[in-house]
């Protein structure tokens, strides 16, 4: 064997002379086809999106002399080889992936790139999935510009469930929540003025991890979110301390096959409480009692085999509630399926009831998530059902008609001619042009053009199928998408935003569940703050618009959960504005909502009258100093209450009648 | 003939009907397992009273490595009758299947511990689930009830694998909805393994070897059974030939779910023994609905494991990609290890 060796140390080195072996001997490629021998040469150090690489590689090169865009593709020279290709920028020191790709045509790979005059690329091929020789044709391209680019930015996030963008530490800018492990997460925090800074938390007794899917919001008020962990044995909360520089955990004890976890006030308390999908069982729910929070199970969704899937909490008929809708995914039978969904109307008084049939929303659509939003701008919350199977029919589109019902819009939306499969459906406006956009239906958005149609980009994104929470993570008024270790930045555009922060003082400190409405040019763009949206993912909970080309925004709104209806006029686009609740309270905007209810007289020193309607009888009035302090509760009798006690000041005035409808209005005592 | 009152005669009756089984089709499922008296002797040696007759199926589901003692019993006078090779025998009201969860390797000292019984028995409604948790001491299992059960749990254990690998997991104890999740067909509750496919293979018996479909009949269990089944295979079995192995691993492990009018029938793949002679049942160069990345988008990419979806499922433990979904929480070795052996063996091109 001795004697043999060094033949074999010659043969080894003899192959150097095959220039493809190694990156200083990449073999420069020009216009054209070349075939290539078997791969033999030296591996990439990684295969950037394919993950591992190979054990073997070869190497090219390609120097652009203008600008253009390049595509390089292999094909078979008559044996079933089955490459990957690996492109890169810089030099053979540093190797900076800029895109790969495996099987684009059977087993064969292809990429297009925009190659910059003067840059060399690197072009790899390595041998995870075979050895054997091919051809390499490299040639120009005219492509489809895409409608909306996004350029992938590196950031370290530590840990292997990255599916949470959120603010975390109050200073409303999104930063990225990445769980390492049951006793660890890492927070990246974005800077004021870009870029992240990460810091590492120990969680004791967590025992799970958010496999599933993971919810964020304030539910102790503090200021700080907390964030919920939905598994295959139950969640777990994490709790921030009162600075948000560390972490408790209450993991509860039931344990079942978690899907979507929401943070919702769903008594109206003013505390967030948790709704979580049970796989198998009717959902459960976490009250909040303001120290615990308290195992529920029944009354909202109760199909005995469960197959609730995606919750997506949203006010659908305007009466300042929200509602719950269920996308849900159960296989078949005789009888009525689990995979019917479900629209469940909240009453207002704690109740909850299930109006799908009659709203034409009991759809046997096999979904995972529905995407909602106001698709025309008509001030009513629509629907897009998202597949992720085929079996019971393609994805639909709802149009919310006003009246409770729904009529299916899927035909000619889009959807109807794409059988693309997702997890995750979600409405935002990517491209700011003040219609909302749909994320799903394979690696594509769906643009929306107002009318309940959807055009996909051109190509697709290279994003990951499950983890790609959504956020402004650079500060820019367009949202970005988290792929794990990379964010794809959103590239913009001319049109224009507008973001809103909000602060509960009677509500949840989020303020979920509050309508956001802006004013201007395009007539109204509404949002509903929510937190879990989709199926896995954590979306940002700051209210995001695109307002096209328009220049003014001539009133935002807020209404809140506790009823209290902020109004801000003239608000300047391109900036983010945080409203505090109860600071921009307006006497007229209050009283044209409620029509004939009236207060008088105001000012006053002593007694308020009400003069009540058939709609709104106030039984309980609560006063608040502005400061958010409450300074009196009592019955309301013969529709009067006095303010006698009071100071001088102005003061927040909440109504509330029998069925829990609240009305508000700043009151000044004199 | 002469009958006094119904009392006295209810009571002679469960004596003769049931010979050594307490078994009171309106009072189960009982507190305790003892109650039953399905074992004589120490209740943790398992062993079976006159009638209470041991199964195994040719396959068995993999439930993170535990072993498994199953028993059939039923009341006197009735018997099940054939339907098809594969589907569950028609068994009559009264009837109890009874799997015991165990391992022989518990570390430290190789134990034996006993960690669940579950039973399904047939009323007159249908197949209801009652689960029995055993306690430290191995003299009992107590029956799950309420909110206990509304939920499942979960045990961290440590024992040993056959290759010496030394494992801790949390073992998962079902809630009712889970139990349900597996044995559901056509929005009801159903037993599993307890299909003539799987039951026409020999059992050594404390008197000798003899065919499980026989023994049933000799018992009075079974009314008949064909000659011409087509049965599964112990996958285990290396003289069996790898695509029945594998067919019958499927069938064991995933077919519950992945079959007309059960959990996951919105799926395209059909995993019964019976369905998977087809090769598009099975998922050969079929496209995902969920595709894991660019390059992991057909269930079975022929010759290559790597680009095959199910084998990704089969060979992760991350509750939201893993398949099975439910009971188990670490990767069979050999299961995966079956999968790819039978991949690697296709060489069909895809379309």
């Amino acid at each position: 064997m001795k004697k043999i060796f060094p033949f074999f140390f010659l043969l080894l080195n003899s192959t150097w002379v095959f220039a493809q072996l190694t990156c200083a001997t990449a073999v420069p490629l020009s216009l054209g086809t070349v075939t290539a021998p078997d791969v033999t040469g030296d591996a990439p150090a990684t295969g950037c999106s394919l993950g591992l690489p190979g054990s073997k590689g070869l190497w090219y090169k390609y120097t652009a002399t203008q600008n253009k865009t390049i595509r390089i593709a292999t094909s078979t020279i008559g044996q079933n080889a089955d490459t990957r290709l690996i492109v890169f920028t810089g030099n053979c020191t540093t190797l900076n992936c800029l895109t790969a790709n495996d099987d684009f045509a059977g087993t064969f790979s292809q990429v297009t790139f925009n190659a910059v005059a003067g840059t060399t690329y690197y072009i790899v091929f390595d041998n995870k999935y075979s050895s054997l020789g091919f051809n390499i044709t490299l040639s120009e391209v005219v492509v489809v510009p895409d409608r909306l680019s996004f350029t992938p930015q590196s950031v370290s996030t530590g840990g292997s469930f990255n599916n949470c963008v959120v603010d975390m530490n109050g200073d409303y800018l999104d930063d990225i929540v990445s769980v390492v492990s049951p006793t660890q997460i890492v927070i990246s925090y974005q800077q004021s003025g870009g870029g992240f800074t990460s810091t590492s938390y120990t969680v004791p007794t967590t025992t799970i991890t958010p496999t599933w899917s993971i919810a964020a919001g304030d539910y102790d008020n503090n200021g700080y979110n907390d964030l919920v962990y939905g598994s295959g044995s139950g969640i777990a909360f994490l709790k921030a301390n009162s600075d948000g520089t560390a972490y408790t955990s209450d993991r509860k004890s039931q344990s079942f096959l978690v899907q979507r976890t929401n943070f919702i006030d769903i008594n109206n308390d003013g505390k967030l409480d948790a709704f979580i999908c049970d796989d198998n069982a009717p959902n459960r729910y976490y009250l909040n009692d303001g120290t615990n929070m308290n195992h529920h199970q029944g009354g909202l969704g109760d199909f005995p085999s469960g197959g609730n899937y995606g919750s997506i909490w949203i006010d659908y008929d305007n009466d300042g509630d929200m509602d719950l809708y269920i996308a849900k995914c159960s296989g078949g039978g005789s009888g009525p399926g689990g995979n019917i969904d479900e629209l469940h109307r909240n009453n207002g008084n704690g109740t909850f009831t299930n109006v799908a049939l009659t709203a034409n929303m009991a759809n046997p659509t096999q979904t995972w998530s529905a995407a909602w939003g106001d698709f025309n701008n008509d001030g009513w919350m629509d629907a897009v059902v998202g597949i992720n199977s085929t079996s019971n029919g393609l994805s639909k589109v709802m149009k919310n008609n006003g009246d409770g019902t729904f009529t299916d819009k899927s035909a000619g939306s889009g959807y109807n001619t794409t059988n693309a499969l997702s997890r995750e459906y979600v409405a935002h406006d990517f491209d700011n042009d003040g219609f909302l956009d749909v994320l799903g239906a394979g690696n594509t958005i769906m643009f929306g053009n107002g009318d309940f149609t959807f055009v996909p980009n051109p190509n697709p994104y290279s994003i990951d199928y499950y983890d790609r929470p959504i956020g402004d993570l650079n500060n820019d008024g367009f949202l970005d998408i988290q792929n794990g270790n990379t964010i794809l930045m959103n590239a913009g555009n001319t049109n224009k935003w507008l973001k809103v922060t909000l602060k509960g003082t009677q509500s949840n400190r989020n303020g979920i569940g509050a309508r956001v409405e802006i004013y201007g040019a395009w007539g109204k763009q509404i949002r509903d703050i929510q937190s879990g949206t989709g199926f896995g993912n954590m979306n940002t909970l700051n209210a995001h618009f695109g307002i096209g080309q328009a220049t003014a925004i001539t009133k935002v709104v807020v209404k809140w959960p506790s009823g209290i209806v902020d109004v801000i006029n003239n608000v300047t686009p391109n900036t983010t504005l945080n409203v505090i609740e109860g600071t921009f309270l307006d006497t007229k905007e209050t009283q044209t909502a409620q029509e004939t209810f009236t207060i008088y007289p105001n000012p006053t020193h002593d007694i308020i009258n009400f003069k009540a309607t058939n709609d709104f009888t106030p039984v309980e009035a609560k006063i608040y100093e502005m400061s958010g302090r409450m300074v009196l509760q009592t019955k309301v009798e013969r529709n009067s209450i006095s303010i006698k006690q009071l100071n001088i000041g102005n003061y927040l005035l909440i109504l509330t009648d029998k069925n829990g409808k609240n009305y508000s209005q700043k009151v000044t005592k004199k | 003939m002469f009958f006094s009152c119904k009392d006295d005669e209810r009571i002679e009756g469960v004596k003769i009907e049931s010979s050594f089984v307490n078994f009171d089709i309106n009072a189960v499922p009982y507190a305790k397992l003892s109650t039953y008296a399905f074992f004589k002797g120490d209740l943790k040696n398992l062993d079976p009273v006159d009638k209470v007759i041991p199964y195994e199926p040719a396959s068995s589901l993999f439930t993170d490595y535990a072993l498994k003692k199953r028993f059939i019993w039923m009341p006197q006078d009735v018997k099940a009758t054939f339907d098809a090779d594969d589907k569950t025998l028609n068994f009559p009201v009264g009837t109890v299947l009874i799997k015991n969860f165990y391992y022989n390797t518990i570390q430290t000292g190789n134990t034996t511990k006993i960690l669940e019984t579950r039973l399904m028995i047939k009323k007159s409604s249908g197949w209801i689930f009652a689960e029995y948790l055993w306690n430290d001491a191995q003299t009992e299992a107590e029956l799950v009830t309420g909110t206990d059960f509304t939920s499942g749990s979960s045990k961290n254990i440590t024992f040993k694998k056959d290759n010496g690998d030394i494992i801790t997991t949390d073992y998962r104890i079902p809630s009712e909805t889970e139990c349900y999740a597996c044995h559901k067909l056509d929005n009801k509750p159903v037993p599993i393994g307890v299909k003539p496919q799987n039951l026409n293979v020999a059992y050594n018996y404390p008197n000798g070897l003899k065919n499980q479909l026989q023994k049933l009949v000799d018992e009075g269990y079974l009314q008949s059974y064909p000659s011409n089944i087509v049965s599964t295979v112990n996958y285990k079995d290396t003289s069996k030939p790898l695509d029945i192995r594998l067919r019958s691993y499927l069938d064991i492990n995933c077919a519950h779910c992945h079959q007309d009018n059960a959990r996951c029938d919105y799926r395209a793949i059909r995993l019964s023994f019976s369905q998977t002679t087809n090769l598009a049942k099975m998922g050969v160069c079929v496209m995902a609905d969920e595709p894991i990345d660019p390059s992991l988008e057909r269930i079975i990419t022929p010759g290559n494991p790597n680009k095959s979806v199910m084998h990704f499922r089969l060979s992760s433990i991350n509750e939201n990609n893993r398949m099975p979904l439910l009971g188990r929480t670490i990767v069979h070795d050999e299961g995966v290890e079956l999968l790819k052996q039978w991949i690697s063996g296709l060489n069909q091109t895809c379309p």
